[in-house]
């Protein structure tokens, strides 16, 4: 079936939806209450949670599904955005109990990397391992994805330096904090963050010549996007508002201001005068100034859409969600709720190509993986293999969200390779799981359509699969048990390389 | 409006992607880019806006000296510059070069780059990488044109290659590039017959004309035409040493699908950390033996080869005229590039020098674009592979005189 089709198949269960009376509550708004509960209502078609969960999630899990059907469209949403009320699961748990380096202190992880009873790299893979687990394990789902968002929005690279100590107590004290809280108080917070200060070097940005990368990056690729209406001579301005801030490495390389290092002079950003004397203030005020633009309100609007909807997203969407960042000064979850509610949200059925760590943790997740050690080190090997591995992208403005970009022979090849890899790895009795007490070739391979692929392939293609599974054979042949798991790990890495599960 | 081009290109990647016609996506192995009378062309880009001024100090500007007090090249000294011509030298870590320069074999070009005004990496690269200097809403990379054009007519699988992780935005076009990081590891991890067969499959499953299809085939195609190539046999000639880095093991790649003779056309290969905002003292020098040392090795590797290869390097900006409080300089614009190969008319800078005074800097002090990179590529083309009429590629540009920077091909 081709991905046209797939369109079609959607579009129709929206249609049935609506014909069933469901729609306009299903897309209804916060503010209306008078809506019934979804379970009063008529059943929403997989199709529907389906696309819902391979948009907030990261691959659909059994679990995550079950969990929607119980709840509905809406109040699965709902639930996920209210992310403090959900369980965390085992997944914080093994992080703990795995990867104490999440809770250091920035001089607590350098000074065991110094005295050699951590490696250099240590907090840096662990910090990598628990963003991976979290991704693939963590009930947080949507919470999860939108760290991953302003991971990639304020992207540092973890191999420059001692960000290698600092992304740990960025990603724990201002990426996770705010993911779905306000971003001015986000990206006040990034601001301050040592890993920003140092990655574009505004820790030792002075009066005696100053440093524009911050002030370039934060206008361009954080606030206002690089139309957004600013000149060469903002950056300038900008640059020197933010001369003396830098971290203490008395002080546990905290935010500190630097009297001595800051240009007092008046200057203008953005046609407003900032006065002589302002000091600290300064930098707070080019923030706040940034944080409320309307560019800011449009360009991380867009940018949000993209991820979570289509790589050209309706104009009347970025407007409405424009609207409602400019109306609760910048609160991200009421952004967040104006997307997904929104009737581009599901009419954008147009798939979007995983990126290849969205493809591996689907993988994992439809394979009903735990988080246990062993898989954790697993899943940043492929992830390195893969090419992209947290915090490894080496510009400031973070891995690409791109189709384009991640679709080409090298990346293909790998995708199929790392797929064959875990399927390979998996223990027959999870391969039986997924197939239940299915025993024919045709049996098996509806079972993983269902099961794994959520997707029916046409007639044509199931003959060839079940080829490629068992040759020659009858498709309703019955196969001895273990013949059928052999057959289903032959299909499963079939259906894993297929287009079906190339996108989200 | 830009947003809008960028946000048409961006849905164009990946929905609009031409068809190739049939000719194309059928990979016929043995077809070589050399002996076809073209050159192969070798595209290095350095991300992150390499320091021109840097990597080819003008020793004869004192203004270069009162800008950069602590990080100017010096003329004198152990860290000294190597003197290429009496004004301009050559920085010490790019020794490795300076005796491919001596024969004539290696060209700078200064005070050059992208004449757009842009100061943003991202920008500026894109714009570069597909010449839109004008912003005409072009898709196509500038060698992604040239590969899809009749001058190099060529039907190999391998015509057109992107060393790395990711595709070059310049390699984009009618002809679907290969994206190659590893010959080890570019094939199938199935052991036994199952190999083939599910490299059939697929190809018959991705038979349809998405990006993705035309990626999946052409991924498959790659494989079958590496598969009948004894790779692991080709080794460094000449006592080449690629240096251990990324850059230095994917220009070996590079080289052993050139010596393959599969029918390498054009092969990009990116080196990035350029960006240097501070510390430009501690690290230029690694970066630019890594850059040096890798290109060195690749032309001793190539050989008589060379005759046929002509390598250019390019980066999206120059930086800032003068350095900054923290040992490094900002976004700047006039830039260098290096042309390498038999075929180029070497040992000399050729550069119409702007000048250092505040009145001869641009923007917020940076050095001049006097030579528009796009007339450098343009010269390459046209001597280099017979191509006759550049404004196919760079449309919308008018080269007005050649500079002589590339030998006519025999």
């Amino acid at each position: 079936m081709s991905s046209t089709s797939r369109r079609q198949l959607l579009a129709q269960s929206m249609l049935m939806m609506s014909a069933v009376a469901a729609g306009s509550q299903l897309l209804a708004n916060e503010g209306d209450q008078s809506s019934l509960p979804d379970s009063q209502l008529a059943p929403i078609p997989d199709d529907v949670l389906v696309h819902l969960l391979n948009r907030v999630s990261f691959g659909v899990s059994s679990q995550d599904l079950a969990q929607a059907r119980y709840l509905g469209f809406r109040r699965y949403i709902q639930q996920q955005l209210n992310y403090q009320s959900i369980d965390a699961g085992d997944v914080e748990n093994a992080i703990t109990a795995n990867l104490p380096t999440l809770n250091s202190t920035a001089t607590e992880l350098i000074n065991a990397a110094q005295s050699g009873e951590m490696g250099q790299a240590e907090a840096a893979i662990q910090l990598q391992v628990a963003t991976l687990a979290r991704q693939a394990f963590s009930r947080q789902q949507l919470y999860e994805r939108m760290v991953e968002f302003w991971t990639d929005h304020f992207s540092v690279n973890i191999q420059d330096g001692p960000i290698r100590f600092f992304k740990t107590i960025d990603d724990r004290e201002v990426i996770r904090p705010h993911a779905l809280g306000n971003f001015r108080d986000l990206l006040h917070a990034n601001a301050r963050s040592n890993a920003m200060l140092y990655y574009l070097d505004n820790f030792n940005n002075t009066r005696s010549g100053p440093n524009e990368n911050y002030a370039r990056e934060l206008m361009e690729l954080h606030t206002l996007g690089v139309d957004g209406g600013y000149t060469e001579q903002d950056v300038l301005e900008v640059s020197r508002c933010f001369t003396g801030w830098t971290f203490d490495p008395r002080n546990d390389y905290q935010f500190r201001f630097v009297r001595f290092n800051h240009d007092f002079g008046e200057k203008v950003v953005l046609d407003t005068l900032i006065p002589a004397g302002g000091g600290e203030q300064d930098g707070n005020t080019v923030l706040d100034m940034l944080a409320t633009h309307p560019s800011t309100a449009r360009f991380i609007s867009r940018k949000l859409a993209v991820r979570f909807v289509s790589e050209s997203p309706p104009e009347q969407l970025v407007d409405e969600m424009a609207q409602t960042f400019m109306g609760t000064d910048g609160d991200i979850t009421e952004v967040m709720r104006t997307l997904l509610f929104s009737s581009a949200f599901m009419d954008q059925a147009e798939a979007k190509l995983k990126r290849p760590v969205d493809y591996f943790t689907s993988l994992m997740r439809v394979l009903g993986l735990g988080p246990d050690e062993g898989i954790f080190r697993f899943l940043l090997a492929q992830a390195n293999t893969l090419g992209q591995a947290p915090f490894t992208w080496p510009a400031p403005n973070g891995f690409p969200d791109q189709s384009g970009f991640w679709a080409n022979t090298n990346a293909m090849i790998t995708r199929w390779n790392s797929a064959n890899l875990l399927i390979g790895r998996l223990s027959d009795a999870r391969v039986a799981a997924l197939i239940d007490d299915a025993g024919t070739p045709e049996a098996i391979l509806e079972a993983l359509e269902s099961g794994f692929l959520r997707h029916t392939l046409p007639k044509a293609e199931q003959q060839q699969v079940i080829l490629f599974a068992v040759g020659e054979q009858p498709a309703g042949l019955q196969l001895s048990r273990p013949d059928a798991i052999q057959a289903a790990r032959a299909m499963l890495i079939v259906l894993a390389a297929s287009r079906y599960f190339q996108s989200r | 409006m830009t947003i809008n081009r960028r946000r048409f290109l961006q849905v164009s990647g990946l929905a609009t992607l031409p068809l190739l016609n049939s000719r194309l996506l059928l990979a016929a192995d043995g077809a070589s880019g050399i002996g076809n009378g073209q050159d192969v062309i070798v595209c290095v880009f350095q991300r992150g806006g390499a320091d021109g001024m840097s990597m080819v100090p003008p020793l004869f500007d004192g203004r270069y000296f009162d800008l950069r007090p602590t990080i100017a090249i010096p003329e004198n000294g152990d860290s000294a510059a190597l003197d290429l011509d009496g004004n301009y030298g050559l920085h010490p870590s790019m020794a490795s070069l300076k005796p491919f320069y001596d024969d004539g074999r290696m060209a700078v070009i200064h005070a050059t780059g992208l004449t757009h005004e842009t100061h943003s990496h991202f920008d500026a690269q894109d714009i570069m990488e597909r010449a839109d200097v004008d912003e005409q809403d072009l898709f196509d990379g500038w060698l992604g044109r040239y590969v899809g054009s009749a001058t190099a007519d060529n039907a190999s699988a391998f015509r057109a290659v992107g060393v790395g992780g990711a595709i070059q935005r310049s390699l984009l076009g009618m002809v679907t590039p290969v994206g190659i990081q590893s010959i080890d590891s570019f094939s199938l991890n199935i052991p036994g017959e199952k190999n083939a067969e599910l490299l059939e499959l697929l190809e018959q499953l991705y038979a349809e004309n998405s990006v993705l299809d035309l990626q999946s085939r052409q991924a498959i195609s790659s494989i079958r035409s590496l598969a009948d190539i004894d790779t692991g046999s080709i080794q460094p000639d000449n006592g080449a040493e690629y240096p251990a880095s990324e850059f230095g093991t994917e220009f070996n790649e590079l080289a052993t699908l050139i010596k393959a003779d599969i029918g390498v056309q054009v092969g990009c290969v990116d080196i990035g950390g350029w960006d240097h905002h501070d510390n430009a003292n501690q690290r230029m020098p690694g970066l630019l033996a890594d850059f040096s040392d890798t290109l060195a090795a690749f032309m001793t590797d190539m050989g008589d080869r060379m005759d046929n290869i002509t390598i250019v390097s390019m980066s999206e900006f120059g930086r800032r005229a003068f350095e900054n409080a923290s040992g490094g300089t900002d976004h700047g614009h006039g830039n260098v590039m290096l042309a390498m190969g038999n075929g180029v008319n070497g040992g000399q800078v050729f550069a119409d020098w702007p000048g250092l005074q505040q009145s001869d800097l641009v923007f917020n002090g940076d050095l001049a674009n006097t030579t528009d990179y796009r007339a450098v590529l343009s010269e390459l083309l046209i001597n280099r592979t017979g191509l006759e009429a550049p404004e196919v590629i760079f449309p919308g540009f008018e080269l007005m005189g050649e500079q002589g920077i590339f030998l006519p091909k025999a």
